[in-house]
């Protein structure tokens, strides 16, 4: 699998015509040929291309991605310390926080928002809060998420100063009380988690909805209603918890999607994290850099299966007790 | 059932007209003016006498890669790096050399011989001694063969440098070389006491530099921000406002809902904005003062000369006669460019004033197509030459420089030229096709000089795969005064060689000159001092005398 | 099913606006009042009015001219992209849930390879790796989209393989060729086509925020996601360059969700049941 990963992303960069040394910041005439040579053999880009993707293995295998080419000071992943001890924190080590900070946010907000939602289209099958919570869900889906976010900016920041317009932190943010910290950062990110909320809605509240019409007609709710439970009793005791066990999968596999969907919140809310990162990246063909964030991005996402098959099986008794036999 | 259906289609068609309205109430209350804005009622028209004091947040689009200039290259590295670092020579407002560390400097006679003499007893910002031997040691490292810079070549040139005493910084080249001077401008003095151990590609010392210059790092958070505070020991004396906070905000339209809320000081602003978003809004027209300056490169048409029929010198300038250039900089820059005649900054030494713009002439263009053997027409009225229509390819990179071949397409369709434009990305653009020389036409730019050598771009000899003069040109005359003027540093003979050579370039017309574009810039009227109008140096030539008055200054939350 | 979907008025709804915007695209040189990359520089940045009802942009250019042949490339990526998702999921998915065995196993694993990358990095890196021209644009969603339709091809004919009607034709000799494609595959369409229309309204949003990246369609050709970006900057002074665009990409993606949603719901036979 990793291996799979890692000739795709490598492949990916020898489409690339091109590398560092050939942007157009570096296309000056003060920068000579023989420099921009002497560039690409210090960073190994000469070498044939078979030798560049062992070299690259190796890196893999030990998840030290070298340093940025971008930036040759940055460690790719994480921290490095010279020896008169001055630590310098890795690109991916300082993006990969925010970036799940924001996205573990706006899962809650989708969650807490869209369960019911979904709850009560299913309870009202076509009927008018079943189809007003559809196209409300799709609108969201739909709008171009840019947009709406410059709205809102515009909306929440400049008319009415309500909240923060980009970044993460006020000016003067390090002179406050931690508690104002954690507010001001909170309102920073109120935005970006509910852009990228919005757009999350449809997904969980649609799942939910045909996950709950689903079980509501098997036979064990029909048995729970016949045995003269409340209704009450039969849809959240019941039905609710067999209709949510699929969404645990769900929300492992929409990891990559969430690590990815996060370029254009991130460059519109000027916030440092991965999408960022790797935009930034591409751009200038920083290889080590590309290279890691879709390493490790897989990585989170295995991790991340691996959690959701975990706690499948914690929460679904058939499988708890076919894993006991 | 039926009835039913209707009547959920009723209610589903109220639901979704109420939604319709809610969204366009939400649009229309967006784009109005404001008018809660608390910061809109100050007026920032007076002016206060100069203070020391405050912050200037300004907006940058990208995070440096590092702060050491030689190594990270970029020109958001080096508006920083400036404030940090000094070089030995400086540009002064009319980009004039002038001493920055350096006091005084002598050219020995057979003009091989430079001597810096440092000003005394200059600090860096840990208080260690700034010494010519930090010179030398930082010449030593951005000739460094291990050294990852693409600047390397200029001081390689150096056959020796030495540092006789503390104050003296000697360079002695192998033959005279006018350009040199220049070069010392652009090079950043290291500190050799923290890097002397240090690999100068890898260092933290990039990321938490100590400079000699007005200002010293005080936090950079990546990718969030760079905060600078004012450096006691500048070698420079003291500016007036203490803080630069450097806010990185990659979207330029969240930039300018920035500056709306009044939450940054400066950002540069494109044609549209300056000519039309900011007049159109009261609040913000009366708060930022809006400034204009000579921008830093031209774009042009090149053509590949060694295709026909561009190496016939008719052609060319038929084209050049073709296009419209005010019609360019009226569309492309709302105006707010001018024409150039010469790769040199209007208005600076270089620049010869006696040139002028090819006029927009179609008949004169056709007129010369004709001498040199076009007929007119075939059946899409296109001129042809031995039974083939006169039909090229323009590529290019970027927007901005696509709307001027588009408008360049269409004059010259009504010439009788066909056309065709493609637009590239960069790397493919280089690659593909510039280095294999695969293009008919290209619109691009290149920087307006400071110094006047542009021996790489238009030398003959400089045709290689990689090497900057891809059209092709070649002229023995423009050769021979490209080299005399590396070796004349006399600045009077040089300004001479280089007018003439602008001249013949004109004349030549290898490429079309169409605009150079205005560096424009907003910055919040509370920031006072700025020269207006900008001199050829832009306005950030005296940032250190900028200020902030106490009036005027945004609260801030202090460390207790 | 045909019933049910009728009786949707969300799906309804979703038809009818698809339906008036391919209209809308088809007729664009008939009723584009201008030509859509014509310059005039002395129109610029006009508001709506009688003689440009959707304003012009930075440049003259009309913007209800470009919407109109916008319409018809941000359609067009749209169908090209989950065209090549479609064939690309029918082939391995057929292949995968026909054969099963190891070759199952193979096709399932690149899946998840697939699936494990961020998509959008994928697509990003690639397109401006490659030039963002329109094809590469369609080529390379496409290339990145086909793992969810392979799954439900795959899980579909795993499903109808073991049934009566197709071990009796196997009995009497079919040919897997026929085998895959007159029995197991009209079978499993209607999934395909609900999950392609869906697809379609993911391409388009899509390409929306590689305009934004500026990796989207290339000026001069107009595409939605184009006019929007270009118009973000002056959102708060030229609404109408962002206004129009962004109700057509909400509206168009809006109209497929909803009508892929309809049809989804009608096929499936749990909620058939209520």
């Amino acid at each position: 699998m990793i291996i799979g990963i890692s000739l795709i992303s490598f492949f990916i960069m020898h489409l690339a015509p091109g590398d560092i040394t050939t942007t157009e910041a570096s296309f000056n005439p003060k920068a000579s040929a023989e420099s921009r040579q002497k560039l690409r053999e210090l960073y190994s880009l000469d070498k044939p291309v078979i030798v560049q993707y062992g070299l690259w293995m190796k890196r893999m295998a030990t998840l030290d991605f070298g340093t940025s080419f971008a930036s040759h000071q940055r460690p790719v992943f994480w921290q490095t310390q010279d020896k008169d001890g001055n630590v310098t924190l890795g690109m991916i080590q300082e993006a990969l926080p925010i970036t799940l900070l924001i996205n573990v946010l706006s899962l809650i907000l989708i969650i807490t928002i869209a369960l019911p939602l979904g709850v009560i289209s299913a309870l009202r099958q076509n009927q008018l809060a079943d189809r007003g919570i559809t196209l409300f869900v799709f609108i969201g889906f739909a709008i171009p998420s840019f947009w709406l976010a410059l709205m809102l900016m515009y909306w929440t920041g400049v008319q009415h100063t309500w909240l923060p317009i980009s970044g993460l932190e006020s000016m003067g943010h390090e002179n406050m009380p931690w508690l104002a910290q954690m507010f001001d950062t909170l309102k920073h990110l109120t935005l970006p988690v509910f852009i990228s909320g919005i757009t999350g809605l449809a997904g969980i509240s649609l799942f939910a909805r045909n996950g709950m019409l689903e079980v509501l007609h098997q036979d064990y709710i029909t048995t729970a209603r016949a045995k003269g439970l409340s209704e009450n009793r039969v849809v959240y005791g019941h039905a609710l918890r067999n209709a949510l066990l699929p969404l645990i999968t769900i929300l492992g596999l929409s990891i990559p999607g969430l690590i990815g969907g996060s370029v254009i919140a991130e460059s519109i809310f000027a916030i440092p994290g991965m999408g960022k990162l790797f935009y930034d990246a591409v751009t200038m063909r920083d290889f080590p850099v590309i290279m890691g964030i879709l390493t490790i991005g897989a990585l989170l996402t295995l991790v991340g299966n691996l959690f959701a098959d975990v706690a499948y099986a914690w929460a679904d008794p058939r499988v708890r007790r076919g894993v006991a036999q | 059932m039926i009835i039913n259906i209707a009547k959920h289609k009723l209610v589903q068609a109220k639901l979704a007209k109420l939604m319709l309205i809610a969204f366009s109430a939400l649009l229309v209350s967006a784009c109005g003016e404001s008018s809660n804005n608390q910061t809109s009622n100050i007026d920032y028209s007076k002016s206060y006498p100069a203070e020391n004091g405050g912050t200037l947040i300004e907006a940058m689009t990208a995070d440096p890669s590092g702060l050491i200039a030689m190594t990270a290259g970029e020109s958001a590295a080096s508006a920083i790096a400036g404030s940090i670092f000094n070089s030995l020579l400086k540009y002064d407002k009319n980009l004039d050399l002038a001493g920055e560390l350096a006091e005084s400097w002598d050219v020995s006679n057979d003009q091989k011989t430079i001597t810096f003499h440092l000003k005394p007893n200059l600090k860096w910002a840990d208080n260690a001694p700034l010494t010519s031997d930090d010179v030398l040691f930082t010449w030593q490292k951005v000739t460094d063969d291990n050294t990852r810079t693409p600047y390397g070549s200029d001081y390689k040139l150096v056959a020796k440098a030495e540092a006789p005493d503390a104050n003296t910084f000697r360079v002695t080249y192998a033959a005279p070389y006018a350009p040199a001077l220049s070069t010392w401008a652009g090079l950043h003095i290291l500190p050799k006491h923290l890097l002397k151990d240090q690999d100068i590609n890898t260092t933290a010392f990039a990321r938490n530099p100590v400079g000699s210059s007005y200002y010293k790092l005080e936090r950079w958070k990546n990718g969030q921000f760079i905060k600078l505070t004012r450096n006691a020991n500048s070698t420079q004396g003291q500016a007036k406002i203490d803080n630069l906070l450097s806010r990185i905000i990659p979207d330029k339209a969240a930039q300018f809902l920035e500056l709306s809320a009044d939450n940054i000081d400066q950002m540069s602003l494109n044609p549209i904005q300056y000519a039309r978003v900011l007049p159109a809004r009261p609040v913000l027209n009366k708060n930022v003062a809006l400034y204009k300056e000579l921008g830093s490169g031209y774009t042009y048409l090149g053509f590949n000369l060694k295709r026909k029929p561009f190496d016939d010198v008719r052609v060319r300038q038929a084209i050049n006669y073709a296009i419209n250039k005010q019609e360019i900089i009226d569309g492309v820059l709302l105006g707010l460019g001018e024409p150039v005649a010469s790769p040199y900054k209007p208005g600076t030494r270089w620049s010869n004033p006696s040139l002028q713009p090819y006029p927009y002439d179609p008949n004169k263009a056709k007129a010369l197509l004709k001498e040199a053997g076009f007929v007119c027409c075939d059946s899409e009225n296109y001129l042809t030459r031995d039974d083939k229509r006169f039909s090229f390819e323009i590529l290019t990179t970027n927007k901005e420089r696509e709307t001027s071949a588009v408008l360049i397409q269409r004059r010259l369709k009504e010439v009788g030229i066909q056309v065709n434009i493609r637009m590239l990305e960069w790397a493919s653009f280089l690659g593909r096709f510039i280095e294999p020389r695969e293009f008919d036409a290209i619109v691009l730019g290149w920087g307006l000089g400071l110094d006047p050598d542009q021996y790489s771009i238009w030398h003959s000899s400089q045709q290689g795969a990689k090497q900057f003069n891809f059209i092709g040109y070649s002229n023995p005359k423009v050769d021979q005064l490209l080299e005399a003027g590396r070796l004349e540093l006399d600045l009077d003979k040089r300004q001479k060689i280089y007018h003439e050579f602008s001249k013949i370039l004109l004349e030549d017309s290898p490429i079309v000159y169409l605009s150079a574009g205005y560096g424009l810039t907003a910055v919040h009227k509370r920031v006072q001092g700025i020269s207006n109008p900008a001199p050829p140096a832009g306005i950030g030539h005296n940032t250190q005398e900028w200020y902030i008055p106490n009036q005027y200054a945004r609260t801030e939350i202090n460390a207790n | 099913m045909m019933k049910k979907v009728l009786s949707n008025p969300l799906a309804i709804i979703g038809f009818a606006i698809i339906a008036s915007i391919m209209l809308l695209a088809l007729v664009a040189p008939f009723i584009a009042p201008y030509d859509p990359d014509a310059i005039d520089v002395k129109a610029i940045l006009l508001s709506p009015s009688t003689s440009h009802i959707m304003g012009t942009d930075g440049l003259g250019r009309d913007v209800f001219s470009r919407m109109l042949y916008g319409a018809r490339i941000s359609l067009m990526v749209g169908f090209v992209a989950v065209g090549i998702a479609t064939a690309i999921g029918i082939v391995l998915g057929a292949i995968a849930g026909f054969y099963r065995g190891w070759v199952d196993t193979v096709i399932m694993r690149i899946v998840d390879v697939m699936l494990s990358i961020p998509s959008f990095f994928l697509i990003l890196a690639v397109i401006a790796f490659l030039s963002p021209s329109i094809w590469n644009i369609m080529i390379v969603i496409g290339l990145t989209s086909w793992m969810g339709v392979t799954r439900l091809v795959r899980a579909e004919f795993l499903s109808l393989r073991n049934r009566e009607f197709v071990l009796a034709a196997q009995v009497l000799g079919a040919k897997d060729a026929r085998l895959i494609f007159t029995h197991l595959l009209p079978n499993s369409l209607t999934p395909i086509i609900v999950s392609s229309i869906l697809g379609i309204a993911s391409a388009v949003l899509l390409e929306s925020g590689l305009s934004f990246l500026g990796m989207g369609v290339q000026a001069p050709q107009a595409s939605w996601g184009n006019i929007l970006t270009d118009g973000k900057e002056y959102i708060q002074f030229a609404w109408w360059l962002s206004l129009f665009p962004g109700l057509a990409i909400l509206l168009t993606v809006l109209g497929y969700n909803l009508l892929g949603d309809g049809l989804r719901d009608a096929y499936n036979p749990r909620s058939n049941q209520h």
